[in-house]
């Protein structure tokens, strides 16, 4: 029996996250329940699967996008850890907290100084339980963009070749992490450029979620790319027990 | 003209001696601290020099020193005020470094009178050693420069959302009669606000608290004042007037004696809100215990609301509270944290203590944790002055 809780920044990483645990998991052997952490009460939204009898059964915590995946952690640890849980959280490095600190740039020792602070905060938080921080840099949406072939089964037009056309950027070749400071306004950008948009609500999470394949997530890990995605999938995979899938990003 | 920074004291040297110590302020204020910290004091405080210097009330306090600075268009004002046994022992004001008030024991002292010789000369004078000079010498030709001090008093305005805002008041009126200003400085007058503001202003009144109530999510359609037929005034046996509601997704109306505390302490800051502004009758708003039993999501958003309309209408905005919803819903740039060392109350900021703010942001920790965790104990030392 596994028991897995995954805090999320907010919604579409929520989504994301289900989305990978359905590829990998047995369906069979899964539970899982999404939960909207509002105030001090938990709000369930969808979906849910199976119940906690499952041999491995998650909760996925959406914190609501107000920078507290950390304090949410750390509010219900030791409840968590003694119903034996292992805690995987995931929150963004694009925040008032970043802009104040870098302007609107991809500034990399602003990006180190907040993991590295965040990460003795969170070891502090969480001394004494099983509990990992993962980062999406700067948004979850960098790694929507590194996984450049998933563009074009959204529409058809978004080729890397026609990214390059209008942009002068080559996605299979550049670090999305490193790249972009607000990856979901440039993959909004990029969407209205073949009439459609990107507005980060719960339609656009799931339609780009859905499509996700373990494929996608090795293009975007490949070469050095995305390197945090790499790390918290990792991490993730060998939660539910898919260490055999886990290796290649390790 | 907008409070910069404050000291107090009162009881100097006596075993009643209590103080606040270089206390500074921006437009936007949350003052959080733990109870009896001396959030609701220092906002006492401020409402209470207010009254005075407006001539609102007399002097009746037994001790008080004040010092304090206003940022305003022209230059900043610094004003003094001692007073002990309910005697003046000193005021003075100065704008822009410039002496234009000082008395001391006595009641006598000197003022600036403008329209002495070419640019006015200093005049010796004197004014009963229980009233302030500021008040009692009030004179648009002579000495107008207590004028912006004076409408600074007048306008304040502090609401008790802790308190029940005006919930168990109603108004006594007859119809047809002159329904006469409200006494807007005294927040359980909501009534007679209300039915003054649909007075002068119209449907657009109500409008406006409509639109602020849908805001924090209670969904109103009609609000209005009405006679109370339940309850009955004696001798004279008049009904007063009441507030009452039509909630969209109930078939009859709720009076405000039905209405929950929270809704009504919506409700009743709203429409004093609205009404200080439509009025123009507000510069400093001072919130006690804002949120106080709201659930998360109607306290963010009541917190949302009161700071968007400061902000449209650069009033500032001095809030206290130790609501965790509330100080997760107010930026971190906007906090001071009250710290009471015996008798003497601080208040950290990002103003004098850049980089305890600093750090705690890196931590990635939600606001109310720097108050929970008391984050700024060990890392302010040695940076506030305390």
């Amino acid at each position: 029996m596994r028991r897995l809780a995954v805090f999320t920044e907010g919604q579409t990483e929520q989504v994301l996250v289900r989305h990978i645990v359905w590829r990998v998991v047995d369906h069979s052997d899964l539970g899982f329940d999404c939960l909207r952490i509002s105030g001090t009460r938990h709000e369930r939204v969808p979906f849910r699967y199976g119940d906690t009898s499952r041999q491995i059964y998650i909760l996925l915590f959406n914190v609501g996008n107000d920078e507290s995946v950390i304090t949410a952690v750390q509010d219900r640890k030791q409840g968590l850890a003694e119903k034996g849980y292992e805690i995987i959280a995931l929150r963004d490095i694009y925040s008032e907290n970043y802009l104040r600190q870098a302007g609107r740039c991809v500034n990399q020792s602003v990006v180190e100084k907040m993991i590295r602070s965040m990460g003795e905060q969170f070891g502090r938080s969480t001394r004494g339980s099983l509990a990992s921080l993962h980062f999406a840099v700067m948004e979850v949406e960098a790694w929507y963009l590194g996984m450049y072939e998933l563009l074009e089964e959204i529409h058809s037009t978004l080729s890397v070749n026609f990214v390059e056309s209008k942009t002068g950027l080559k996605l299979a070749n550049l670090d999305p992490q490193s790249e972009f400071v607000h990856p979901s306004s440039f993959l909004d950008s990029l969407l209205r450029l073949v009439g459609d948009k990107y507005k980060k609500d719960r339609k656009d999470a799931e339609r780009f979620a859905s499509r996700v394949t373990l494929e996608h997530l090795r293009t975007a890990t490949g070469g050095g790319r995305c390197s945090h995605l790499k790390q918290f999938l990792a991490t993730l995979l060998n939660a539910v027990g898919r260490d055999d899938v886990a290796h290649a990003f390790e | 003209m907008k409070i910069k920074s404050l000291s107090y004291a009162q009881y100097e040297r006596t075993p009643r001696e209590w103080r606040i110590a270089d206390c500074t302020f921006d437009n936007l204020n949350l003052i959080v601290g733990e109870n009896a910290s001396g959030k609701s004091r220092t906002l006492n405080v401020i409402r209470g020099l207010a009254h005075l210097v407006s001539g609102y009330r007399k002097l009746r306090f037994q001790s008080g020193d004040y010092d304090i600075v206003f940022d305003s268009s022209v230059d900043p004002h610094n004003y003094r005020l001692h007073y002990e046994d309910n005697k003046i022992l000193a005021e003075s004001l100065h704008v822009g470094g410039k002496l234009l008030l000082e008395r001391g024991v006595g009641g006598q002292g000197k003022i600036l009178a403008e329209k002495l010789e070419e640019n006015g000369a200093l005049m010796d004078f004197q004014t009963p050693e229980t009233e302030l000079a500021c008040v009692a010498r009030r004179d648009e030709i002579q000495h107008p420069f207590f004028q912006p001090l004076h409408d600074w008093g007048a306008t304040l305005r502090h609401y008790h959302f802790g308190s029940n805002l005006g919930q168990a008041s109603y108004l006594i009126h007859v119809e047809d009669s002159d329904l006469g200003p409200p006494d807007t400085r005294d927040e359980n007058r909501v009534v007679h606000i209300f039915m003054r503001g649909s007075e002068i202003y119209g449907s657009e009144f109500s409008e406006r608290v409509l639109a602020g109530m849908a805001e924090i999510g209670y969904q109103i359609e009609r609000i209005s004042a009405e006679v109370s037929e339940q309850i009955e005034v004696a001798p004279l046996g008049q009904h007063p007037y009441w507030l009452s509601v039509k909630e969209q997704d109930l078939p009859g109306k709720t009076s405000q004696v039905d209405m929950s505390q929270g809704m009504f302490r919506c409700l009743s800051l709203i429409i004093q809100l609205v009404y200080s502004l439509m009025a123009n009758e507000a510069t400093c708003v001072l919130v006690d215990d804002i949120g106080e039993g709201l659930d998360f999501e109607r306290a963010s958003a009541l917190i949302k609301y009161v700071l968007a309309s400061a902000e449209k209408s650069n009033i500032q905005l001095i809030m206290a509270t130790n609501d965790r919803f509330v100080m997760n819903s107010v930026p971190l740039e906007c906090w001071m944290i009250a710290r009471r060392v015996r008798n003497c109350v601080n208040y950290l900021s990002v103003r004098n203590a850049p980089k305890v703010f600093q750090r705690f942001k890196e931590t990635g920790l939600s606001n109310f944790d720097m108050f929970a965790s008391r984050f700024y104990e060990d890392s302010a030392e040695g940076e506030c002055g305390a």
